[in-house]
């Protein structure tokens, strides 16, 4: 019994790393309808830009987890500018704009690659791990940590979109941009703003990432980065409670083999066979709207 | 007239390239080797490359073979499967011997292709099973992968008194897969119990990593056998330690090198009490020369493939020695009775398929410098 609660907390705490990335990809494809596959490298960035302020520059640690946030917000930022509004003004389809987005994450990978070698970097702890024992009941003070401070993180952005102007903005540009234009709102800036939270969210997700695991490699965007997309889909893309629902669920079903004592390897063919039933039966997600064509 | 003349040139064409040829003296032995020395093995094969070098060198300081200077051929296929065989013609007019490839995959290739031709050739560090099967004139100098497996499986029941064990390894990775059921099919004839057997360990999936360090630490028992790489090697050392587990963790070759990764964490206690298996312990005195003398020709610490490809160089050299010829038949026969003590790798026979019978070395780490645990001699 104690095993299977220790595999749920797991579950957990990989699924609240899931949900911020996957709160990025939500947000930006309510806005913009793109499915910004950079976003996961994004937190690749975050990493290695904490790694380099924290182990290579030696900066203290707070400053550098800052410094690495503000970091990968203005390289969130610049990709929108360059890449993504050029796209946005000629009015391209959304095919033009996702092959974009896959070339800015294949640009990333291999300019850190470039940068920092292909091998994988350990770095000293963050903070020291250490296990909290109830009963036969583990949970890793990291854990902990990830699983408050993602629920609040979460908790904080809903509060953010529902009662602040912006959040509003960014409301009315996501139901109807051209709308929302005519009544004064700022869509370029909303966007911007939509990508600064996104990528924070990203830099939060990189710290728990960087935090848990000990280990950075240029290429942890891209599983990271899909597993949270799937997540993103099975909650219904565009949905905030149902990116980070959805999150949790792909966490728990990462766990789900060793729950069940059968041969983790199967982790994957759960996971995405939950993603194909989930499109069968509700092709909006958990949490997604069905909106009927417009004639 | 014009069918002719187009004949004519294409004869004259033919006699140019022949006579481009590369004449072979009689006076000297050309060993050839085929691997990747560009693309994204090179450092695979390069090492190999230093390897033959370096044994050539030494070779021909000495003396030479039989009164005759050896001379090196090498022929770069870029690890590209498709180029294996086209290195392989460029050189097989001129060589006597062959050294390679790297790879399993592309050793298959190459040996096939030479053992019809009846070329001696000697696998350096292809580990799959199959390579040498049926093939007269083929060797290798490295053992296999599942003998490493049985190896450690030993070494648990008699070096460390393992009475249960956890069984990760990676399903996608053939290497590993190999190894995990060796080691699992030993330890149950050994009398091991056997409680957990996960092939969900993936390079470079740290999440599904954390659950199965989670499921390793529950299941706490005497000892946990992971052959994976050393990177991912690392950090389950690291996890499993933080975690409270301090029992013995076991793997394979693909441990050495832990401790460069584990140097990044600036803390090396997380591999005390792991125990791997090896091709040589780098503290040996032959092995402390060898990279002194490695060390000053190219700059940087030899790897076991640069140690495998040495000691394939002097086992042909001693069996041309024995057979006091270099043709190939003869030194076939010698190199398939030879007797090889000493290498760099151990002490080396071969079995009648062509592969070693060697000892294997388990390695141990202490406190961030690694230690000769104890040799198997491996059957």
């Amino acid at each position: 019994m104690s095993e299977i609660v220790n595999q749920i907390i797991i579950g957990i705490q990989m699924g609240s790393i899931y949900a911020l990335v996957a709160l990025g990809y939500t947000m930006v494809y309510g806005i913009i309808k793109l499915i910004n596959f950079a976003h996961g490298d994004f937190i690749m960035v975050a990493c290695f830009m904490l790694y380099t302020f924290i182990i290579i520059l030696k900066l203290p640690a707070i400053l550098g987890l800052i410094l690495a946030i503000l970091i990968t917000i203005i390289i969130g930022v610049l990709t929108e500018r360059v890449a993504y509004r050029p796209l946005r003004k000629k009015k391209s389809p959304t095919i033009t704009a996702l092959i974009t987005a896959i070339a800015v994450s294949l640009i990333l990978e291999n300019l850190f690659q470039l940068l920092f070698g292909s091998d994988s970097k350990m770095y000293p702890d963050l903070i020291k791990q250490t296990t909290i024992n109830i009963g036969k009941i583990s949970v890793s003070n990291i854990s902990l940590i990830t699983i408050i401070v993602s629920i609040v993180t979460m908790i904080l952005l809903t509060l953010f979109i529902k009662k602040t102007k912006v959040g509003k903005a960014m409301r009315a540009v996501s139901e109807n941009s051209d709308a929302a234009q005519l009544m004064g709102i700022n869509v370029d800036r909303t966007i911007s703003i939509t990508f600064i939270i996104g990528t924070f969210l990203a830099g939060i997700a990189a710290i728990m990432y960087y935090m848990k695991y000990l280990k950075i490699e240029p290429f942890l965007g891209s599983n990271l980065g899909l597993y949270a997309f799937v997540a993103a889909v099975v909650g219904g893309i565009g949905s905030i409670p149902g990116a980070c629902v959805g999150g949790f669920l792909i966490g728990i079903i990462k766990v789900l083999p060793n729950i069940m004592s059968i041969n983790s390897s199967y982790a994957d063919i759960f996971l995405f066979g939950l993603l194909i039933i989930i499109l069968i039966f509700k092709p909006t997600g958990i949490f997604g709207k069905n909106i009927g064509e417009k004639v | 007239m014009k069918k002719f003349l187009s004949l004519f040139m294409l004869l004259v064409c033919l006699c140019c390239f022949y006579g481009c040829k590369n004449e072979k003296n009689d006076d000297e032995i050309v060993f050839g080797v085929v691997g990747p020395f560009t693309g994204s093995l090179s450092t695979y094969g390069d090492s190999v490359r230093r390897g033959v070098e370096l044994a050539v060198k030494d070779l021909n300081e000495n003396g030479g073979l039989l009164g005759k200077k050896i001379r090196c051929l090498m022929e770069d296929d870029q690890g590209d499967s498709g180029q294996v065989l086209s290195a392989y013609n460029k050189l097989i007019d001129d060589v006597d011997f062959l050294f390679g490839e790297v790879t399993s995959g592309n050793s298959e290739i190459l040996v096939a292709q030479a053992n019809s031709d009846k070329v001696l050739t000697i696998a350096p560090c292809a580990t799959a099973d199959g390579i040498t099967k049926g093939r007269e004139y083929i060797f290798r100098t490295c053992f296999l992968d599942n003998s490493q497996g049985k190896a450690m499986a030993e070494f648990a029941k008699d070096g460390l008194n393992i009475k249960k064990v956890s069984i990760a390894y990676d399903e996608a990775d053939d290497y590993s897969k190999g190894v995990a059921k060796a080691f699992k099919e030993r330890a149950t004839e050994l009398g091991i119990e056997v409680d957990f057997f996960d092939g969900g360990l993936k390079a470079k999936d740290n999440d599904q990593r954390a659950s199965i360090v989670q499921k390793l630490v529950d299941k706490n028992s005497d000892a946990i056998f992971a052959p994976i790489y050393y990177e991912d090697a690392a950090a389950l050392a690291k996890e499993l330690r933080s975690a409270e587990y301090k029992k013995p963790l076991l793997g394979a070759d693909g441990y050495d090198g832990i401790l460069n990764q584990l140097e990044g964490a600036g803390d090396f206690t997380p591999a005390n009490n792991v125990f791997f298996s090896n091709h040589y312990c780098a503290t040996e005195d032959n092995i402390v020369e060898f990279a002194n003398k490695f060390n000053k020709a190219y700059g940087s610490n030899p790897t076991s493939f640069a140690a495998l490809a040495y000691d394939s160089v002097m086992l042909v050299a001693k069996a041309i020695e024995n057979a006091n010829s270099i043709d190939t038949e003869k030194v076939k026969e010698a190199l398939a009775s030879i007797k090889f003590d000493g290498g760099l790798t151990g002490d080396i026979s071969f079995d009648k398929e062509g592969d070693p019978i060697k000892t294997i070395c388990i390695c141990e780490y202490v406190d961030g410098s690694i230690r000769l645990k104890t040799k198997i001699k491996q059957k």
